[in-house]
């Protein structure tokens, strides 16, 4: 099998157009083994496609999250987005052992109860935003007036930013992820404007400790003061676009499919439908391993590609429909092995409260455009929508 | 049915306390923690999915007479175990 010759395909970027996943993944399933693209920079990556696969590339020793190690595939080329740089505190981007001091040090903020303890707060950020999109009118963009402020907003309650501080904190979260509305300079102003803000926070929370996340990460003495700092906007980044993105894209099928408002269990066929963080689990082979019968030499790249693998119909029963009732629910729409996702249950919550206030609330809530016309992100990192107009 | 767990191993996605809450709880740290060792059948398939659901592999079922079932055995995405005594626990479905 290692002698066979690989199969070399273009480099998965999203094309305007194509539904998502891109029908190509089928085919690439389809196909014994791994398949082989080239980034532009010329480096070889494996594309992992089999649901199998993913589980086994994602829990596998010899293979890597840490960027630093020669042929990391540093898609940021490719997708036209800054690369992120190896910050103190940036863990997902560590293997372990280094890796678990900081996962360790968070898991007890995102337990399934300290969750439960956070509806409340959720609940009244959620009532709050519809309130908003009440008193504006009757047509609004879902996704700049809703989807994006309520993570925001979660965070910062999260991270015990003073009530006076979210307006600010949420107009500077909004600008980093508005790749369209923005520009480059807007968000790198942005983005010192958050850092700067973070340890102004950290250093508040060391004098008057609250009963928040920063406080008490403080209290545990495990992390120093640039680490927490690199922490803190990694917890920001990996939980707003993404949230934002799955609620927008959720409510969108649901105004599809209204025969499921109201059902819980979209939450978890959204997060598995629409793998939004399709290209965000990227992986260098540290020593030669073998992937599926693939041979995969130390130095190359390894991209696992979520979408593809939860619509793998070896393990989901017809994987392009949208069926909330289907019992299949291992999807790896949150990564799988040591870097799952840690706010997957807040996200979970987040999705669950904030789709059945809307469609409570906002009964009427219709597109204001055709589907076809919605502007889908072909051309970030994540899967999502750059604008959602409604009316109602 | 019975249970091991392995909080080296976890890391708190929680999911076992979401699909079995009678059987896995998350402690003070928020890793795993058993609630019981020996879950009611009744609980056959909560437990099945917590372990189907665990990114880490924290979770073996021991599970007489169908082999058993766990997360543990592909760390290294190859060499899986046969399934008997594992961990040098006595497995037994009761």
């Amino acid at each position: 099998m290692t002698g066979a010759q690989p199969r070399v395909v273009d480099f998965p970027l999203r094309r305007p157009g194509e539904p998502f996943p891109p029908p190509r993944y089928d085919d690439y399933r389809r196909h014994p083994g791994l398949v082989l693209s080239y980034l532009p920079n010329g480096n070889r990556v494996w594309l992992v496609t089999r649901h199998e696969d993913v589980r086994a590339v994602l829990t596998n020793k010899k293979i890597s999250s840490n960027p630093d190690h020669t042929g990391f595939p540093n898609i940021s080329d490719t997708m036209g987005v800054p690369r992120q740089e190896q910050i103190p505190g940036w863990f997902v981007g560590l293997d372990s052992p280094e890796h678990d001091r900081f996962r360790k040090a968070l898991i007890p903020e995102f337990t399934v109860r300290r969750v439960r303890e956070m509806r409340p707060a959720i609940e009244r950020i959620v009532e709050e935003r519809i309130d908003a999109l009440l008193a504006g009118g009757r047509t609004a963009d879902l996704v700049a007036d809703f989807a994006l402020p309520v993570p925001s907003l979660v965070i910062s309650t999260l991270l015990g930013v003073p009530p006076a501080d979210r307006e600010f904190f949420e107009s500077r979260t909004r600008t980093l992820v508005a790749i369209r509305a923005s520009t480059d300079r807007q968000r790198d102003t942005a983005t010192k404007e958050l850092l700067r803000y973070i340890n102004r926070l950290v250093a508040i929370k060391e004098k008057w400790p609250g009963n928040d996340l920063i406080s008490r990460l403080l209290a545990t003495g495990t992390l120093s003061a640039q680490e927490m700092s690199g922490v803190l906007m990694l917890l920001l980044i990996a939980g707003h676009e993404t949230t934002a993105n799955n609620i927008a894209l959720g409510v969108v099928t649901l105004l599809l499919n209204p025969a499921w408002v109201g059902d819980g269990r979209v939450v978890e066929e959204t997060l598995r439908y629409h793998s939004v963080a399709d290209l965000v689990s990227l992986r260098v082979a540290v020593e030669d391993v073998e992937v599926s019968g693939q041979l995969i030499r130390a130095g190359e790249g390894i991209i696992p590609l979520v979408a593809a693998a939860n619509h793998d119909a070896e393990v989901f029963t017809c994987p392009h429909a949208f069926d909330p009732a289907r019992t299949e629910r291992h999807h790896v729409a949150f990564g799988y092995g040591v870097h799952q996702c840690l706010g997957q249950n807040l996200v979970r919550v987040e999705m669950e409260i904030a789709y059945r206030r809307l469609f409570e609330r906002i009964p009427g809530l219709e597109l204001a455009v055709p589907v076809e016309e919605l502007p889908f992100k072909h051309d970030g990192v994540l899967c999502g929508l750059h604008e959602l107009p409604v009316r109602w | 049915m019975r249970i091991s767990v392995d909080s080296d191993r976890c890391v708190g996605a929680g999911q076992c306390v979401l699909s079995a809450p009678e059987v896995f709880d998350q402690d003070a740290e928020g890793l795993v923690t058993a609630l019981t060792f020996a879950p009611d059948p009744g609980e056959r398939d909560a437990v099945r999915q917590a372990v189907e659901l665990c990114p880490s592999h924290a979770i073996t079922v021991h599970d007489h007479g169908q082999g058993h079932s766990q997360g543990r055995d592909h760390d290294h995405g190859q060499g899986r175990e046969d399934g008997r005594g594992h961990d040098g626990v006595v497995v037994d479905d009761g």
